[in-house]
């Protein structure tokens, strides 16, 4: 029949294992900018909503509309969908696929690989930030009443100045100690040797 | 069957040398086993009880960090690898504590020195109740020798530093040796205290946690960034632990996790683990008590010839003359070369300002060592108001005697090895110019023992072991007493300072822990039931604990499963379960707003908050909605419908004008939970403005002002004095939603067995409060015309109000959680709170 579609694939994981009960829901991106706002089922949003599906055990879905899902009374210049996909598992969404709008035989095909996109957490940001607050944390469990002033307070005061100098390692060095011998993100040098440079300048 | 890649965390670093999962959700964990903690001991109870065969979860608070991952930068290692960035302190900040807060525990940031558990130990720990035969003991050893690779420090990684210190033992005849260490072919360095980038050092993480998490024969999930802050347990059976998975750089909690175990093993390490069963009321007379720190202080020999002492293995020879190496019985010191990073030494050295940088400069000239003192159990570790742990200690006369007389043996060392000074800790004479002052620097710790700048990285104690249940925590297999399944294991147990560096120590008990569970696993533990508790984790049955997205794919998945009669309201209906804590009201279904953590929904929780009521009003259904906050009164039809993405649901037509352009959809998917969504438009399309949850049962952390009025006035009574004594962690009671923790009450007798209570408000405001018991309720006073009337309902929890006096004015304003109560006299405005024995 003509006026039905099928929106229909599989989900995949990255080691290409199929993955199961995947909850898929097709949209048509009206507006031509892409999956931006009917996540949340938005009436602002003119994108349509055209139906959803469970993923089988073999990670397959299938999706079957009609052009009444997305033709709506002033959408005279609409042809066929622009079909994408919002895909959540028991958890929240994690994945909204890029439009598809080749349909062949009315059937729009996805091969969904979900990654983890997730972006790297960067361990070295901002360490010295996190130090700082760590040391004005550490007010909670010190007891007024007990602190001894004349020999706290200058200590506490030197231990920032400290950290604000000899944070850096370049700083070292003016004091005869060469520093690390590793780089500052040894990760990014995969093939770096392991070796005391030090020893060899001594 | 493929097993669940096996660490967990919300740190997704690249080229991790372990499987890493991110986690992205709460959790929910069904085990044999969860062990709290993965340093020295947690991390072998959990090796040891996934290989054979049982199914363990490991918590840990840090995070995981591979060897690549250490970069040898102070700033960078400590805030990522040291408890509270190496700020933790005593209580008058005189004393700085060193732990690790990372998989693998101190153990990943420890000099890696090895010292078996001397043989006066052991018999000291025996007189005290500490009943392991040698022969134990003396496995254990050297199992755990075997298993992380200790070996001597051989003569040539000896560095200059090292070889003073030997040098002077020798000259002055003291017995001495090079130190083991569990490292294997060390690089040498002198970054052990930033983690070891060359994975030479055999910490935990390279060896139990890898061999746990490798072995195919293992059955064990880790998961990192994640404190544990609650232990269940009812009638001396431990059935699950709770924790927040936090982000590092915010501190919010992003999950929650909850794990119901068969067993359970608190590894937090000492002032951690004695925090946890403090939080928890476990062993509240006797936990955070008798902690010893090894109190070290530290000797600069400032020679002529650089001593470059950065260079090489930190910690590599000792002293043992005045220790418990030696047979010292009473007390007694080791004297032990250490060397530190710049930026430590620079902390580590009291000296101010110009005289600060003249100590500097000379970095490369000294060599240093610490004398470390085998203190006496003195120290203890309470909770501050919001549960923080705070450490107090004053090291006793015989510590600083030894402190003066070890400091005397090493200033005179380092001047016989030709120090041409010697730079010391105390505040009243840092620099000794000459051997004739050592008798001043000897004086001034001896008259102002307060001047003497001491640091710890071995705090030990506070759950004692020990056989007599009135006295200890943990038994001789560190199991709690009164417990059948709650186990504490870790440096917390020590009965005493160990008078050696402790880790071999620490590891030997976790040996003996863990074979003890194992052998008894049949005969006692693997037929207790599995609690299926789900904590504050998010679920269908419970989604009042539920994050936006989370709901709002619950609600796009789930059916609509029950009839649309089930939400009809039977006003009256309302009970209370005592031992659950659970509240059932069928007077109407509370409603939920998720739990983000977000500006706009904490507003709206706080001062916001609906119920929903249902009925059959001339034959048909019909509905109120009601913000508790003001007197609106929505009325509603509700009836079921098709909609074009949700399926089935009820759709709720508001019937007024103000509201008409307003609707909600609802997916009955129990009894007694709905979820629902709230939209701005005409349906199906409409503008969704708010997901969230309504139910018919919540437990008490949720309960409305009227569900407080009733258990105060039906389920509680006055308590017994001895019942109320010990402390309370309070929440205010809000119809709209759980509040966080406000208030602690902390009761004790005085000397005359009369009642008292301190009370800390909002972390602030601290007073303490006059007790009166009535046959009614315990009623407080402080010096406000306000007072507290509380009642019991359980032995954990209790019912409170804090009312103004009465008076004639007319108090119809305010915030809705001031309620308003008639009594004889006029009205008072009450603020209702909840307290809990267990935070
Ligand atoms: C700088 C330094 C140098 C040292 N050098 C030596 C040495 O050379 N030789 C030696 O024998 N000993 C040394 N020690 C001491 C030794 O490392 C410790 O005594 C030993 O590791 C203690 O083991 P533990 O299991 O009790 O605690 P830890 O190893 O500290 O492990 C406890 C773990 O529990 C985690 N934890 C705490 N609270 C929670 C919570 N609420 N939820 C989840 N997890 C939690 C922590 O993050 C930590 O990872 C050193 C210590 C330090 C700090
Ligand atoms: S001195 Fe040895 S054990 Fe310590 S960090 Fe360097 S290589 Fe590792």
């Amino acid at each position: 029949m003509a006026d039905t579609y099928i929106a229909e694939g599989r989900i995949l994981d990255e080691k290409r294992k199929p993955i199961k009960n995947l909850y898929v829901e097709a949209f048509d991106d009206d507006v031509g900018l892409g999956p931006f706002s009917s996540v949340f089922g938005n009436a602002l949003s003119p994108n349509d909503y055209l139906g959803n599906a469970f993923t089988n055990k073999d990670g397959v879905f299938r999706i079957k509309f009609k052009t009444a899902s997305f033709k709506g009374k002033y959408e005279v210049f609409e042809g066929q969908p622009d079909v994408y996909l919002v895909i959540s598992d028991e958890y929240g969404v994690i994945k909204t696929t890029a439009v598809n709008n080749r349909p062949k035989n009315n059937r729009f095909e996805f091969k969904v690989t979900i990654k983890d996109e997730s972006p790297f957490f960067d361990p070295y940001a901002n360490s010295a930030q996190r130090l700082l607050t760590q040391f004005t944390a550490t007010g909670q469990s010190a007891d007024p009443a007990l602190i001894n002033p004349i020999w706290t307070g200058p200590l506490l005061i030197r231990s920032i100045t400290s950290y604000l100098h000899y944070s850096d390692p370049r700083v070292a060095q003016l004091y005869g100690n060469p520093g690390p011998q590793v780089s500052a993100r040894p990760k990014d040098s995969p093939d770096h040797e392991h070796i005391i440079p030090w020893r060899k300048t001594k | 069957m493929e097993k669940d890649q096996m660490i967990y965390g919300l740190e997704k670093i690249r080229d991790r040398r372990e499987a890493y999962t991110l986690v992205t959700h709460d959790v929910v964990e069904n085990v044999d086993v969860c062990v709290i903690g993965s340093g020295a001991a947690g991390a072998i109870v959990a090796n040891k009880l996934a290989l054979q065969g049982k199914s363990v979860v490991l918590l840990e608070k840090g995070g995981y960090y591979d060897a690549e991952d250490m970069n040898q930068r102070e700033t960078d290692m400590i805030s990522l690898l040291w408890k509270n960035a190496g700020a933790t302190f005593t209580d008058n900040l005189r004393m700085v504590i060193a732990q690790g807060q990372c998989l693998g525990g101190s153990t990943v940031i420890n000099d890696a020195v090895c010292f078996k558990t001397p043989q006066v130990t052991r018999d000291q720990w025996r007189q005290m109740g500490v009943s392991i035969p040698d022969g134990k003991w003396d496995a254990a050893l050297d199992e755990v020798w075997k298993n992380i690779h200790v070996s001597k420090v051989k003569d040539y990684e000896l560095n200059e530093n090292n070889k003073t210190l030997q040098r002077a033992c020798l000259q002055k005849g003291y017995l001495s040796s090079s130190n083991d260490r569990n490292c294997k072919d060390c690089m040498q360095c002198g970054f052990c205290h930033l983690g070891c980038h060359y994975e030479t050092k055999q910490d935990m993480l390279v060896t139990y946690i890898r061999k746990a998490v490798r072995s195919p024969d293992s059955d064990i999930k880790i998961y990192c960034n994640c404190s544990v802050e609650k232990i269940t347990y009812s009638d001396g059976v431990a059935d699950g632990v709770e924790g927040d998975f936090v982000d590092r750089t915010t501190g919010a909690v992003k999950f929650k996790i909850r794990v119901n175990a068969k067993v359970i093993v608190v590894s937090a390490g000492a002032i951690a683990s004695s925090q946890i069963l403090l939080k928890n009321a476990i062993a509240p007379d006797r936990a955070g008590r008798g902690l010893t720190f090894h109190p070290a202080s530290f000797l600069l020999g400032r020679f002529d010839k650089p001593v470059n002492a950065y260079d090489g293995i930190p910690m590599g020879y000792t002293c043992h003359q005045f220790g418990v190496t030696n047979g010292v019985k009473d007390g007694g010191f080791l004297i032990e070369s250490i060397f530190l990073p710049i930026l430590q030494f620079s902390l580590g050295v009291p000296s101010f300002f110009e005289n600060h940088q003249l100590l500097m400069k000379d970095y490369v000239y000294y060599a240093m060592a610490g004398v470390m003192v085998r203190d006496e159990p003195v120290g203890t570790v309470s909770l501050t108001a919001d549960g923080s742990a705070k450490v107090h200690y004053d090291p006793s006369s015989r510590a600083m005697k030894d402190f003066a007389k070890g400091l005397r043996v090493l200033a005179e060392m380092w001047f016989d090895a030709g120090a041409r000074h010697v730079i010391g800790g105390h505040r009243d004479l840092f620099v000794l110019e000459s051997r004739s002052d050592i008798d001043r620097m000897v004086k001034a710790v001896e008259e102002n023992p307060d001047g003497l700048a001491i640091a710890s990285a071995h705090p030990q104690g506070g759950n004692r072991m020990g056989d007599d249940p009135s006295t200890c925590v943990v038994d001789s297999n560190c199991r709690v007493h009164g417990f059948s399944n709650l186990f504490v294991t870790d440096a917390s147990v020590f009965p005493t300072a160990v008078g050696v560096n402790p880790q071999v120590t620490v590891m030997a008990l976790a040996t003996l822990t863990a074979d003890y569970i194992n052998d008894s696993w049949k005969s006692q533990f693997a037929k207790l039931p599995l609690s299926s508790a789900e904590g504050e984790t998010c679920s269908l049955g419970q989604p009042m604990y539920c994050h936006s997205s989370r709901l709002e794919t619950m609600f796009n998945r789930q059916e609509n499963s029950m009839p649309i009669e089930t939400l009809v309201n039977k006003p009256g209906d309302w009970s209370f379960d005592k031992k659950q804590l659970m509240i059932r009201n069928n007077n109407h279904w509370k409603g939920f707003f998720t739990v983000d953590q977000d500006l706009t929904t904490m507003a709206v929780k706080y001062f916001g908050g609906f119920w929903k009521q249902f009925f059959i009003k001339d034959g048909k259904l019909a509905g109120i909605t009601h913000p508790y906050d003001a007197p609106v009164f929505a009325d509603n039809i509700p009836d079921m419908t098709s909609h074009p993405r949700y399926g089935d649901v009820v759709y709720l037509k508001y019937t007024g004008a103000e509201f008409a352009m307003f609707y909600d959809l609802l997916k009955i998917v129990d009894q007694d939970t709905i979820l629902g969504k709230a939209f701005f438009g005409v349906p199906p399309n409409g503008n969704q403005i708010l997901v969230f949850s309504m139910s018919r049962k919540y437990n008490v952390d949720f309960m409305t002002e009227t569900d407080h009025e009733k258990i105060y006035q039906e389920h509680a009574l006055a308590p017994e004095i001895d019942k109320v004594v010990g402390r309370w962690t309070g929440r205010l009671v809000s119809d709209s939603a759980q509040t966080p923790h406000v208030q602690t009450f902390t009761y004790t007798k005085d000397n005359f067995g009369k009642l008292q209570m301190q009370y800390v408000f909002g972390g602030l405001l601290a007073g303490m409060s006059r007790v009166v018991l009535t046959s009614e309720q315990l009623l407080m006073y402080d010096y406000t015309n306000w007072h507290d009337e509380v009642r019991m309902v359980t032995d954990d929890f209790m019912v409170g109000k804090w009312c103004s006096p009465p008076t004639n004015i007319p108090l119809d304003f305010g915030p809705s959680f001031l309620g308003v109560e008639t009594v004889p006299g006029g009205k008072r405005f009450c603020l209702r709170f909840t307290l809990k024995r267990r935070m």
